[in-house]
């Protein structure tokens, strides 16, 4: 009878070892202890939860965080990394359970394979597309002639707020865009990270503090996005933007988002400490 | 076992439903995995109209163990 217990970091070598040959992402046991290893909160609940049936035979782990959101905080819990072995599948649900069971979070899924959706549904999760308006250099160039000033990592440490500087300090060790865009009275923190490859390669927004002012500014993002990740294409969320202006097109194909709320809303989930952040930079 | 149970079971798991027995469980049958036990469950609900809880639906791993969730909702699964 296999045991189903929480993971912790006396067993992240065994993990990383158990998940690099089947998961085969880029760095081997080295990607996986970096995504479980994530510098941002000391005290992690677990790194998620295992089967253990003489070696681990699944595995499924949980990126936490505390976001302040409306004045207050709300636990969160990225899944990633799931592997179950086919000998033990029929524990999946069991598993997946174990690590729901944990009162108080709200959960999300990033880049669920079709099978987790799937299994995610039946646990309730909402699916949400996670369509994008990618912003080509052309896009917003009527409006970019407005002064607007953008501040790169290096400099805008010292103006950013309490909230924003926390984000910043935070996400600082991996391989995200910083950006305080600001034109008069408005301003906008961007956090950026580099998605797909080649030509299809664009830099993903994943947190800004006025997505609204960010569409109206866009133009003077590209060169100070594509210094940073080597492309000129930035992703928007299609919910930001309502009509879809000259310049840009919407991409639809990623994978949906799936969020469980225990607090949190939909809307409250971000890529902001999640799998696309520990990845960020990575080979 | 001919019973509505033994049909979803047979349609799900593609065997033959005489060999659904009551002692058919996700330890004896094979290919009751869990992204089957999910078809499993939905097909159930379909066919006897019901809505099962998560526990409910975690928990029916047997064919005792559905005859009995079935009858929490007043169902019976002949």
């Amino acid at each position: 009878m296999p045991t189903l217990r929480p993971a912790h970091t006396t067993d992240l070598a065994a993990i990383s070892a158990f998940l690099a040959p089947r998961l085969q992402g880029a760095g081997g046991e080295a990607r996986y202890r970096r995504y479980l290893g994530y510098s941002w909160l000391d005290d992690k609940p677990n790194l998620g939860f295992l089967i253990e049936d003489g070696g681990i035979r699944g595995f499924i782990g949980g990126i936490y965080s505390v976001r302040r959101v409306a004045g207050t905080d709300h636990k969160m819990c990225n899944l990633t990394s799931i592997w179950v072995d086919e000998s033990h599948r029929k524990w999946t649900l069991p598993l997946f359970k174990h690590m729901f069971d944990q009162p108080g979070y709200t959960f999300s899924s990033l880049s669920p394979t079709p099978q987790v959706v799937e299994i995610l549904r039946f646990f309730k999760f909402h699916k949400h597309d996670a369509h994008k308006v990618i912003a080509t250099p052309a896009a917003g160039i009527a409006r970019s002639l407005r002064r607007t000033r953008v501040y790169s990592a290096r400099s805008l440490e010292r103006e950013l707020d309490a909230t924003s500087l926390q984000i910043f300090r935070d996400h600082r060790p991996y391989g995200c865009g910083h950006f305080l865009v600001e034109r008069g009275d408005e301003r906008c923190y961007v956090v950026t990270v580099r998605r797909g490859h080649g030509v299809r390669a664009f830099a993903d927004v994943i947190y800004a503090s006025n997505p609204e002012f960010l569409v109206s500014a866009i133009a003077h993002l590209h060169v100070p996005v594509g210094i940073t990740h080597k492309t000129m294409l930035i992703g928007l969320e299609r919910t930001w933007v309502e009509r879809v202006p000259f310049g840009t097109f919407v991409y639809t194909k990623l994978r949906p988002r799936l969020v469980r709320g225990a607090s949190a809303g939909t809307s409250d989930v971000d890529g902001l400490y999640t799998e696309l952040v520990v990845v960020s930079g990575w080979p | 076992m001919t019973t509505r149970i033994a049909r979803v079971l047979s349609n799900v798991f593609g065997v033959n439903a005489a060999e659904i027995t009551e002692t058919t469980s996700q330890d004896t049958l094979e290919g009751w995995d869990s992204l089957n036990h999910i078809h499993l469950v939905a097909s159930l609900e379909s066919e006897f109209r019901v809505s099962f809880t998560t526990d409910q639906a975690l928990a029916m791993t047997s064919v005792a163990a559905i005859r009995a969730a079935l009858s929490e909702h007043g169902v019976a699964g002949d």
